[in-house]
């Protein structure tokens, strides 16, 4: 394969997987703009390794999936002492019209938030995004009874905050 | 209703997210220079280049900044420049990667210099090269390039730090005094010194460049280059002087970094 080729074969690789990590970074690391930097930085890493991982990697998405969800984690570990979150004035004042889907979404992402990383990482890997245990721990490194205890706490508190802050107590 | 229940019905928001400020080309241009950077590292000596915290790039210049707000800055410090979204490579957006397109300029300045863009031997392999932004308070991005040389002869290595950051008016602050110097694209910098004495009786410490760079929603961003020296353990406040050249290596750093 040429450069040019790999090149090639990367950026439609990463068009998709932009669409597909966005969400998991967003709800997983708070801030959208250090979200939006875990991913260009999950991407920039699997451009360097591109050659090989199209050569080894039955599934791409996933390996990417994978690096982002260890690398939050790391980070997260790393820069605990780091609490501050930056919170985009813009992007609350272009939202603020769409009444009640607004006021769910920033109750769901307020909610999650309110989650301590790992369980917050599960939870979304597991209920949002819609993976199997299997593939939670293996992205997490950890057991699978790991993954089962640590989305049943974190879907537990979710439960009550989600009840608390849905607008007009619907559910 | 149970709680997958509760959370199924939320997948559409779940994924429904803006349109990425980011494009696919920046994103392989910055893997092309993450890839050409780890083939450089493996020949390179152990001198740094690592991420640092914004605040704690403006902590060794004590004395030299002050928490400031813009409205107590003086006039010196107003950029000359135009209100403009953009400053060479600067995008002071009010966001952590206002320096993100910067590492081709810092890349290309550091080659052309004895300072090198290289690994710091004390960090774990896993974090060589590290983005500075991945460590950045929000507001802040800063780089650090690091180099040592011998020092005086009762002195073990110096160690020199030039650092560029970027913050927010009030996380940043502004020299209280400083010389206003004129750039080579007529930019007003603040150029401040620490009168501390080296060994040999050369004035040394830290030097900084600042250059306010136009506000954006009433926000100024300034720009900092600061060059530190300093020595090893056992030698607490003998500050060793600053290699000749240090001042034109500053300037010629900021220049770069705000040319279009």
């Amino acid at each position: 394969m040429s450069p040019n080729e790999a090149d090639d074969g990367f950026r439609a690789f990463a068009e998709a997987a932009i669409t597909r990590l966005r969400p998991l970074a967003r709800a997983t690391a708070r801030d959208p703009h250090r979200a939006d930097d875990l991913v260009q930085t999950t991407l920039e890493k699997l451009y360097v390794a591109w050659p090989r991982i199209g050569r080894t990697v039955d599934d791409p998405m996933a390996y990417a999936r994978t690096v982002l969800v260890r690398s939050l984690l790391a980070d997260q570990r790393r820069l605990r002492w780091f609490r501050e979150v930056l919170v985009d004035d813009h992007e609350h004042a272009e939202t603020s019209d769409h009444g009640d889907i607004v006021a769910t979404r920033v109750s769901l992402m307020a909610a999650l938030a309110e989650l301590p990383p790992r369980q917050r990482m599960a939870v979304v890997l597991r209920h949002l995004e819609g993976l199997p245990v299997e593939d939670v721990a293996a992205a997490m490194d950890c057991s699978g009874g790991t993954v089962k205890s640590t989305t049943s706490a974190g879907l537990t508190t979710l439960r009550r905050l989600l009840g608390d802050l849905t607008p007009n107590g619907v559910n | 209703m149970s709680e997958i229940h509760l959370l199924d019905e939320r997948r559409a928001e779940y994924h429904a997210v803006d349109a990425p400020e980011f494009t696919v080309d920046e994103i392989v241009r910055r893997g092309r220079i993450r890839r050409r950077r780890r083939g450089a590292a493996r020949g390179a000596a152990a001198v740094a280049a690592v991420a640092v915290v914004g605040t704690a790039v403006l902590g060794p210049s004590s004395g030299v900044f002050r928490q400031a707000s813009p409205e107590k800055v003086s006039p010196a410090a107003t950029t000359s420049r135009p209100v403009a979204a953009a400053v060479g490579c600067l995008t002071p957006a009010l966001k952590r990667d206002d320096l993100a397109r910067c590492e081709d300029k810092i890349y290309e300045w550091a080659q052309l210099t004895d300072w090198p863009m290289s690994l710091n031997f004390r960090n774990p392999p896993s974090e060589k090269h590290r983005k500075a932004r991945d460590t950045m308070p929000e507001g802040t991005f800063g780089m650090m390039l690091a180099r040592s040389r011998p020092g005086e002869p009762d002195l073990a290595m110096v160690f020199e730090e030039l650092k560029i950051s970027m913050g927010r008016g009030a996380l940043a602050g502004f020299p209280s005094g400083g010389e206003s110097i004129t750039l080579a694209d007529g930019s007003t910098a603040i150029v401040t010194t620490v009168p501390a004495t080296g060994d040999n009786g050369a004035p040394g410490g830290v030097l900084s460049y600042v250059v306010a760079l136009p506000p954006i929603d009433g926000v100024r961003a300034p720009l900092v280059v600061s060059l530190r020296t300093y020595t090893a353990d056992g030698y607490a406040g003998r500050t060793p002087a600053l290699s000749n050249g240090s001042d034109a290596d500053a300037r010629s750093l900021v220049e770069a970094l705000i040319a279009s």
